[in-house]
């Protein structure tokens, strides 16, 4: 079966939850359908500069057919966008002025999607934020399915996206929450559907001790540790203020917070906050194994790969609870706790951190119920299914919808 | 999705956590209002009732406190004052914060069953837009 998964970004160099997610599912799936990654040349989500040059290549024995996209993002018209949007009183026109703003517009790959789309069986778009899903799915002239990775955020109830969230023949979600958000959103519940969510791979020399002999400055600590971007939207800063102040009324327990991802934000100076940037999968593996606690402040997820990760090494997670997806993740695999105040935050942590069996029965559940769901032998077949199931209920669809131009 | 046989309950170590949580965050609601009636017994340090229990010595230790008291009757009605303006704040704050409580719980509600109400709406506008293309459908069928 001939399969185009279409995204936004694609590479190695790509940093981005929905993205890397689009890739480990590539290289997967390719080895079960003759699989094309159609995406654009850009890797920074804030430009969408084209980096990469146009045309194919191979990416881990996946292949891709980049497409440039046309206008960098202007920063201060998709502000000015933003604020009339989401603001009260608009017209549906300004709605789609906003998304051409957000882009990556890339008229080219959406071209590409119409033309030459009737050689794919099937197409897999990923998340129903950005440009090519917006327009690339009025165009496939093949049945689609929707990877969403949605969640309650302001964008997802413009008028626009309702039609969009029609328009899929199938839908791949990533938890529980997110498929009942969505259903009730757009009353997609007669649509074939699975919570599939991502593989994760049985980490293999795992070394906590090589992490710390690298950072001899985090030994004889309890060691918390954030990993993925640094920004706000990713919940950093109520985490900084939530562990300074716990650092401020607990001067004396040996405890740092150990930041492992690359920081769009200036990190707060203070000994016990300690930033190592981006580092390898090995490296971000030994750093999870050393952590006595891992803690995931963003307040919204579609799926926390980082909380899959943690669990796949045995160890607990401290989630906000504010994001319904990572409370219901802890809570159907038993493997974390979570927030929802200050108090919460530096109850449930030093509860963690002084309750060793507490830690280490949260652990062995954690990587249980990731070795039970989230194998990739169980999320290959999931999505076998669903393509099935796909195409059997709709086997070919006329290209319909406006042109993006 | 079940966890494990010797998994613990998270649910369960989660409201320990909320409890102490709200323990020392101090919105426990039983503690707040015995704090509240300590505060309103004690808000006139002016009359307070001066005794003494010894039969002789008792009697001259009274005089000379009520003496005391009439020469500090300035600072302690001063005092006395800014008691109870700080007593009537904490206990319109917590008026306040009860009938915020109960009115979030209400709105809880009503956004609850909104939520119900636009998902029929809903479901009701996507079954007009299916019969809408099917008779679009048959009415190009037929010409």
């Amino acid at each position: 079966m001939r399969v185009a998964f279409v995204v936004q970004r694609y590479g190695a160099e790509v940093c981005g939850g929905a993205e890397a997610y689009a890739r480990r599912l590539a290289e997967h799936m390719a080895r079960h359908w003759e699989l094309e990654v159609w995406t654009t040349c850009a890797t920074d989500h804030l430009t969408w500069r084209n980096d990469y040059v146009a045309g194919e290549t191979v990416v881990e024995n996946v292949r891709v057919r980049r497409f440039p996209v046309d206008v960098p993002r202007d920063p201060v018209r998709f502000a000015a966008l933003t604020r009339r949007v989401f603001g009260a009183g608009h017209e549906e026109a300004e709605e789609l002025a906003w998304v051409d703003a957000q882009g990556p517009r890339s008229t080219a790959l959406v071209e590409h999607v119409r033309t030459q789309g009737a050689a794919v069986d099937l197409f897999v778009f990923f998340t129903y934020l950005f440009w090519p899903t917006f327009f690339g799915l009025r165009a496939a002239p093949r049945p689609s399915i929707l990877v969403p990775t949605a969640h309650d955020e302001p964008p997802i109830h413009l008028a626009v996206y309702r039609d969009l969230f029609r328009r899929p023949a199938g839908f791949a979600f990533n938890s529980v929450e997110e498929r009942d958000f969505v259903n009730r959103c757009f009353g997609t519940e007669d649509v074939p559907q699975d919570v599939i969510g991502l593989g994760v791979d049985e980490p293999a020399g795992v070394d906590p001790a090589r992490f710390l002999a690298r950072h001899p400055e985090l030994a004889d600590a309890d060691l918390v540790v954030a990993c993925g971007r640094i920004e706000p939207a990713k919940g950093c800063w109520s985490l900084f203020n939530h562990f300074l102040r716990l650092r401020a009324e607990l001067p004396d327990r040996a405890l740092k917070l150990v930041l492992v991802g690359a920081s769009a934000v200036e990190v707060p100076s203070h000994p016990d906050v300690i930033p190592v940037g981006f580092v390898d999968e090995r490296d971000k593996q030994d750093a999870l194994a050393a952590a006595r606690v891992v803690v995931l402040p963003s307040p919204y997820e579609s799926l926390s790969l980082v909380a899959l990760e943690a669990w796949g090494v045995g160890t607990p997670v401290l989630a906000n609870g504010a994001c319904d997806v990572l409370r219901g993740q802890c809570r159907r695999s038993q493997g974390g706790l979570w927030y929802e105040s200050y108090a919460e935050f530096r109850e449930a942590l030093t509860l963690l951190l002084d309750v060793d069996e507490l830690r280490a029965r949260l652990g062995r559940a954690g990587r249980a119920y990731v070795r039970r769901m989230y194998a990739w032998d169980v999320v290959e077949a999931k999505h076998l299914a669903l393509a099935r199931r796909v195409l059997e209920g709709r086997p070919v669809r006329a290209v319909r919808g406006s042109d993006p131009s | 999705m079940e966890a494990e046989p010797l998994a613990v309950d998270v649910d369960r170590i989660m409201e320990d956590v909320r409890d102490r949580a709200a323990r020392r965050r101090g919105l426990d609601p039983q503690p707040r209002a015995t704090d509240l009636y300590l505060l309103r017994r004690h808000a006139d340090v002016y009359h307070v009732a001066l005794r003494a229990r010894r039969p002789v010595v008792g009697p001259l230790v009274v005089a000379l406190r009520r003496a005391v008291r009439r020469v500090l009757a300035p600072f302690l009605g001063a005092q006395v004052a800014y008691n109870l303006a700080g007593l009537r704040v904490l206990e319109s704050l917590d008026d306040e914060a009860a009938a915020l409580v109960r009115r979030e719980a209400a709105l809880r509600a009503t956004v609850a069953m909104q939520a119900e109400a636009l998902a029929a709406l809903r479901r009701d506008v996507d079954a007009l837009v299916r019969r809408e293309r099917e008779l679009r459908a048959a009415i190009g069928a037929r010409g």
